[in-house]
């Protein structure tokens, strides 16, 4: 039968583990550790007016990295959006909205 | 590099055993992850723990059925939010299958990693994540207890508590001074004090025009300080006065009686008193041992383990995450992030490289919004901000700019209670 692990004896191995500080190498962040933060403020759940935070459903790759360009040049109208899209790499905004695009196309029509 | 191959040596260990199994139902799941706290931080670990990997068993306890959100209360005391707004539904969380238990922890047991509910009930994890939030140090202020409280509120924890501050204002003379009392940080929502201030004012302009807010503070320095000052300065000339601890701001004592406070310099009697009292981590983080004499809990900058006890991960206003700030937006984010790190970890996979963000509006009037951001990533094992991104929003912008960013608050709450909540 199988045996939880918190039930069996690997909780010793468990107790050995170092803590997980990968030291000096390079920063690399995880797509979705990036891309997740931007739904404290775009949820794909919640129905959006004229005036909200705009939602990001239905729109393309291309079209979410090309704002997301123009937000760390310094335009696009924003509010905050310059501010954060400063805080990463072309690469990671290019992850980003790849992630973006490819996970609300697969979220349902908006409930509420 | 060495220390990376142990983990993956040791984690791929783990994955090769077999599946646990749940005690009560018998149902297969990959791990079971017990999370306290179904605030800001517990609800959206578990949320995203689910959505990562639907094979883990995930428990959220908290003793309150109901929650009350906190970010939005400040709207309620100013008079211009309803207090139904704050009311926050559970059952996003159910339909993304949390399993929920509405009981007090009393114990946990890292060694045998079991927490014991009030009941006597005992619950195996194969990870832990405490998001108590913050308790109260009552008698910091001294003088200040719950009895205190219900003459003096600190409306510091949605609620009665909201209503009473919001009620003495209505009942308070054309005229009145009314005081809040801040803390030395670090405490839960740092721009909180002075967003409140504001919409006190705003309530008072528009009600008691005569009347006065009295900050007494006991540190020099505050959130968005610039954006408030230039605010208060264009929409409240003269009625907010701010008293630094430089200047004798720090509130020592209080008496309820006679709704006095005591700095070191003077003795303040005023007609409403918000006394914002000094915090810890919540008490549960406390007596589990997980707190540092700080009061608050240190924990791995990366997966938020605790750094007092192995398999317990410490999310939200409890932990020690400079310079992050105690917020729902940071808590939410570090919960994010722990998810992630949990589903790897009983996966058999090394965590990856977190992204932790904050992003907090404060409403100074009605239509007059401001907000402050912040982007870090993790270097050395250090929470660092990314230098040249963040910051907060322009000095002397436009008044269409000032309502864009209030219109943006209320929709990032909505946003953000249905990004933690389902």
């Amino acid at each position: 039968m199988p045996v939880p692990i918190y039930r069996s004896g690997w909780l010793g191995v468990l107790l050995l583990l170092p803590p997980p500080v990968y030291a000096g190498e390079p920063v690399q962040r995880g797509t979705e550790a990036l891309a997740f933060n931007c739904y404290t403020c775009h949820a794909p759940q919640v129905r959006r007016k004229d005036g909200d935070i705009p939602s990001l459903k239905g729109k393309s790759a291309e079209v979410l990295l090309r704002k997301l360009h123009d937000f760390k040049s310094g335009g696009g109208n924003a509010t905050l959006m310059n501010r954060i899209a400063k805080g990463y790499s072309d690469e990671e905004l290019a992850r980003i909205a790849n992630f973006l695009a490819d996970d609300l196309a697969k979220t349902g029509p908006k409930r509420r | 590099m060495r220390r990376r191959a142990f983990i993956q040596l040791t984690a791929a260990l783990m994955g090769a055993m077999p599946l646990s199994l749940r005690a009560d139902d018998e149902t297969r799941a990959k791990a079971r992850i017990v999370i306290i706290g179904g605030g800001f931080a517990g609800a959206t670990c578990a949320r995203y723990l689910r959505r990562v990997d639907p094979a883990i068993h995930v428990i959220l306890i908290d003793e309150q059925r109901k929650y009350l959100a906190c970010p939005m209360s400040n709207w309620v005391i100013g008079g211009v939010g309803r207090m139904e707004r704050l009311q926050v539904n559970r059952a996003g969380l159910a339909r993304a299958g949390v399993e929920q238990i509405h009981d007090r922890v009393d114990a946990v047991d890292g060694l045998n990693r079991q927490v014991t509910l009030a009941g006597g009930r005992k619950l195996g994890y194969d990870r832990l994540v405490m998001a108590p939030g913050v308790d109260f140090k009552w008698g910091s202020p001294e003088g200040y207890d719950e009895a205190a409280a219900l003459r003096m509120p600190h409306a510091w924890r949605a609620g009665e508590q909201t209503v009473l501050l919001h009620k003495q204002l209505q009942a308070m003379k054309d005229g009145g001074v009314v005081a809040i009392s801040v803390p030395a940080a670090p405490f839960r929502c740092p721009p909180g004090p002075y967003e409140r201030a504001s919409l006190i004012a705003h309530y008072l302009k528009t009600h008691k025009p005569r009347s006065k807010v009295l900050i007494l503070d006991a540190n020099d320095k505050f959130a968005k300080q610039a954006l408030f000052k230039e605010a208060w300065s264009t929409l409240y000339p003269g009625m907010i006065e701010w008293v630094p601890v430089t200047e004798g701001g720090a509130v020592r004592r209080v008496d309820a009686k006679t709704m006095t406070l005591y700095t070191e310099l003077e003795d303040h009697k005023v007609d409403v008193a918000n006394v914002i009292p000094a915090q810890t981590a919540g008490r549960l983080a406390i007596s589990a041992g997980l707190a540092e004499d700080s009061g608050w809990c240190a924990a791995d900058s990366s997966i938020f383990e605790s750094k007092r006890m192995s398999g317990v991960h410490v999310i939200g206003d409890a932990c020690i995450a400079n310079p992050m700030p105690k917020s729902a937006s940071a808590a939410n984010s570090q919960a994010k992030n722990c998810a992630l790190a949990i589903a790897a970890l009983v996966s058999g996979v090394a965590p990856g490289s977190p992204s932790l963000h904050n992003t907090c509006y404060s409403l100074v009037a009605p239509e007059y919004g401001i907000s402050v951001n912040e982007i870090f990533q993790v270097i050395d094992g250090k929470i660092t901000l990314v230098e040249g991104a963040g910051g907060i929003s322009p000095l002397n912008a436009a008044a269409e700019f000032r309502a864009r960013e209030a219109a943006y608050d209320r929709s990032w709450y909505e946003s953000i209670v249905a990004d933690s909540f389902g």
